[in-house]
């Protein structure tokens, strides 16, 4: 991987991300969506529970959580993104990369969303410790676990491709 | 069959990318836990470091600044008539009221969290010891790894404190704070401390000490994406 391609490409998303119109026209809207499928989830369990933005409720006893940046998974994903594309691979295998690396992402990331929205209601206090330290650190370990297995894949791959046509000759 | 599980899990050098992996998540758990416990000891020079350079980066702004666990409490200037203009529990009474006459009664104090910055460290310390490697390199990456995560302490408290003075305050607290520390600038550097804020917050506390790791182990990282060591010391004829 180009280290330096990949710092360049960090930095450029995370400034991208935090532009006003961006925010406006694509993290909030992603942001509320998140949240809206966070409480569809949890009401299968929980009829209390309601969304409204970027905000998830319960209404039996009132608590909600907000869903800020940090906690929408985004520069997870953006880490992920600079990654694969500053790894040497065609489009197709980094579309693919992106894709699935974003669903493993997002998937972890309900569940964080889902077990801290209760966590929340249970105790405050390891409700902090599990926001603010737990969570951060699986996230990024599924980024890299993500990331590890594209490569792979990214390399079996190419490597069929390259021993199809010496198996044809042969 | 318990002592070739206990194997895998602790000893095995040759490891497959899935041992690493339940390697890595048995690790974790235990770190974490362990990681907060000893949090007071392990953010203490990171503490101590931030205790002496934020009232040097932010001028005119810190009375005094204390260590309180993995709690940096720093005593600012800035202040208000009552208890409750201040953000909650961020308010303090001035000792110095009733003898110089400060302008203030209450002054406002912020209590800041280090594990916001330090959690790449057991994240670090599982990959270190999930992966093969002599025990005495592991060690160093350990140690260097904690070197890391201490300036990415300092600097996330550094800019998350720049940040709630000049740009996160109710306008009455950030204009205080620009009357006692005129910006240079003012746009660029206020758009340039949230800017630092939010990777000091989000991008290098994970980011970081991962990348470190990747740097320390590039055969094994070479292992886990071919399967093999591509670059095999040659035999020796």
């Amino acid at each position: 991987m180009n280290k330096t391609r990949f710092l360049i490409l960090l930095l450029l998303l995370f400034a991208l991300e935090w532009l006003p119109i961006v925010r406006a026209e694509l993290i909030t809207p992603f942001t509320e969506q998140l949240a809206a499928i966070s409480a569809g989830i949890m009401k299968f369990f929980d009829a209390d529970v309601t969304s409204n933005g970027i905000i998830i409720q319960s209404l039996a006893n009132g608590t909600s959580v907000v869903i800020l940046a940090g906690c929408n998974g985004i520069e997870a994903m953006i880490c992920l993104t600079a990654a694969i594309l500053a790894y040497p691979a065609t489009w197709q295998q980094r579309l693919w990369g992106l894709l699935l690396g974003y669903l493993a992402i997002q998937s972890l990331n309900i569940l964080r969303i889902i077990s801290l929205f209760y966590l929340l209601q249970w105790n405050k206090q390891w409700f902090e410790w599990a926001h603010l330290y737990i969570w951060q650190g699986l996230i990024f370990l599924d980024v890299l676990i993500a990331f590890i297995i594209w490569i792979r894949w990214v390399v079996k791959q190419n490597k069929s491709t390259v021993q199809q046509p010496a198996l044809d000759h042969g | 069959m318990a002592n070739s599980l206990l194997h895998q899990l602790l000893i095995n050098s040759n490891l497959s990318p899935r041992w690493f992996l339940i390697r890595t998540l048995v690790y974790l758990p235990i770190l974490l836990i362990l990681g907060y416990l000893l949090s007071a000891w392990l953010v203490r020079p990171a503490l101590e470091l931030a205790q002496w350079l934020l009232p040097l980066g932010l001028p005119h702004l810190i009375e005094a600044a204390d260590i309180q666990q993995h709690y940096l409490m720093l005593h600012t200037y800035l202040g208000a008539h009552s208890s409750a203009e201040l953000p909650q529990g961020f308010a303090r009474f001035s000792a110095n009221f009733f003898v110089t006459g400060q302008h203030y009664p209450f002054l406002l104090t912020l209590p800041l969290d280090s594990l916001k910055y330090a959690y790449g460290l057991p994240v670090l310390s599982a990959l270190v010891l999930a992966s093969p490697g002599q025990a005495s390199t592991k060690l160093t990456t350990l140690f260097l790894g904690w070197g890391l995560v201490s300036l990415i302490v300092v600097w996330g408290l550094y800019f998350n404190t720049a940040n709630l003075l000049v740009l996160d305050f109710k306008p009455e607290l950030t204009n205080q704070a620009k009357t006692l520390w005129p910006l240079f600038n003012e746009e660029l550097v206020q758009a340039f401390i949230a800017l630092a804020y939010r990777i000091g917050f989000l991008i290098f506390p994970a980011v970081l000490p991962i990348l470190l790791w990747a740097q320390r182990n590039p055969l094994f990282l070479e292992q886990l994406i071919h399967g093999s060591l591509r670059y095999e010391s040659k035999p020796q004829t």
